[in-house]
């Protein structure tokens, strides 16, 4: 600065940080495309060696990296991971259908294992945002039942849906979205528009 | 993983080659290189001078393939920081590094301020009509954002000879 020399005004940093500071590659923000470059090259790389025997704190690193990796692929939808089926750290695509109820639905469907229960991501498209007094609903069922998921309307955003199921589903192979109604109760309505097969 | 270290990640490339889609390439083998070769990661060690060794490595590898390919000379400033990788070159790069990771932290008024006044070099009354605010707020500005700015440093940014060495590559 060049009227830093006046007692009131803040003490000059140092010369190492004034010369970093004035630098261009300070300021210069990453490409926009980058992330999803860094992302795309990742997942079609050669995965990570397994750790050797007993090293559970370097497979938690490795569990990390996955997951920061997987993360990206939510943000940026899943259309990015179409190139292979399975990534690492517990991690599947699967496809998405529409129902005869909307037959336009297609998409996939990112279930990925977490210690607080299973994320799963839709992309889907063709699905026409919930009306006023509407909403979907996510339902994983098996033998043992059918648990909801979550909600959503879809009416202020094309992003990936993100639903959690807190039960294991290897047991719950089949998931399904209804269209539900405000003030008619819990229970499924039974218009499913789309299904996927979250296990073989 | 991406939006914590991208940026320091980047301003370090771009610092070493001089060129911001050399620099993406360099950034974008850093993260498939860290992904690869997490296995190997020991978990007792600070991640950012790892990902820091890394990255400085793969912007060297681009430089010598985009010389080895192209016949650019426009970067030998590269060949000369990267090769020689003395302490001085290093710890400019760490402190690239360490900066940008504290300004990402930082407001966007601090780093608006820092901005005009380190990097387009204004004064201080030229900072007040950029913005609009009085020359005694300007004052205030930058010295409380340099304040954070060595706050957000504080112990992570390490003294001359601390910085990560080229032998840790």
């Amino acid at each position: 600065m060049k009227d830093r020399a006046h007692a009131d005004e803040p003490p000059p940093l140092d010369r190492r940080l004034r010369d970093a500071l004035a630098s261009d590659a300070m300021w210069a923000p990453p490409p926009d495309d980058l992330r999803r470059r860094v992302l795309d090259a990742t997942l079609h790389a050669p995965g990570p060696p397994p750790a050797p025997p007993g090293t559970r704190r370097r497979r938690a690193v490795v569990t990390t990296l996955a997951a920061a990796t997987l993360a990206m692929a939510a943000g940026y939808g899943l259309g990015l991971l179409s190139a292979r089926d399975t990534v690492p750290g517990g991690t599947k695509t699967v496809a998405l259908a529409g129902t005869d109820l909307a037959p336009r639905v297609s998409g996939q469907v990112l279930v990925r294992e977490t210690p607080s229960g299973v994320e799963i991501i839709l992309e889907v498209a063709g699905l026409p945002p919930a009306g006023r007094g509407r909403y979907y609903q996510g339902w994983v069922k098996g033998t043992a039942g059918t648990v909801t998921i979550g909600t959503f309307h879809l009416r202020d955003s094309r992003e990936p849906v993100v639903l959690w199921a807190g039960v294991d589903v290897q047991g719950y192979p089949l998931m399904t979205i209804t269209l539900q109604q405000e003030g008619k109760g819990p229970a499924s309505s039974g218009k499913v528009v789309a299904t996927a097969a979250l296990t073989p | 993983m991406y939006d914590r270290f991208a940026a320091p990640m980047f301003a370090a490339a771009l610092n070493l080659l001089g060129d911001r889609e050399l620099a993406a390439d360099a950034v974008q083998q850093a993260f498939v290189q860290a992904w690869q070769a997490a296995s190997s990661f020991d978990p007792s060690r600070s991640l950012r001078p790892w990902l820091y060794a890394i990255v400085r490595r793969t912007a060297i590898d681009v430089y010598r393939r985009e010389r080895r390919f192209s016949g650019t000379v426009s970067l030998d400033h590269v060949a000369h920081e990267s090769a020689s990788g003395d302490e001085q070159s290093l710890e400019r790069l760490w402190t690239v590094w360490c900066v940008r990771e504290a300004l990402e932290r930082m407001s966007p008024d601090d780093r608006t301020v820092l901005y005009l006044a380190y990097f387009e070099s204004l004064t201080q009354n030229e900072i007040a009509q950029r913005l609009g605010i009085p020359i005694g707020t300007v004052k205030s500005r930058v010295s409380r954002a340099q304040k954070r700015l060595l706050n957000t440093l504080g112990a992570d940014f390490l003294t001359a000879g601390d910085s990560p060495s080229a032998t840790r590559n």
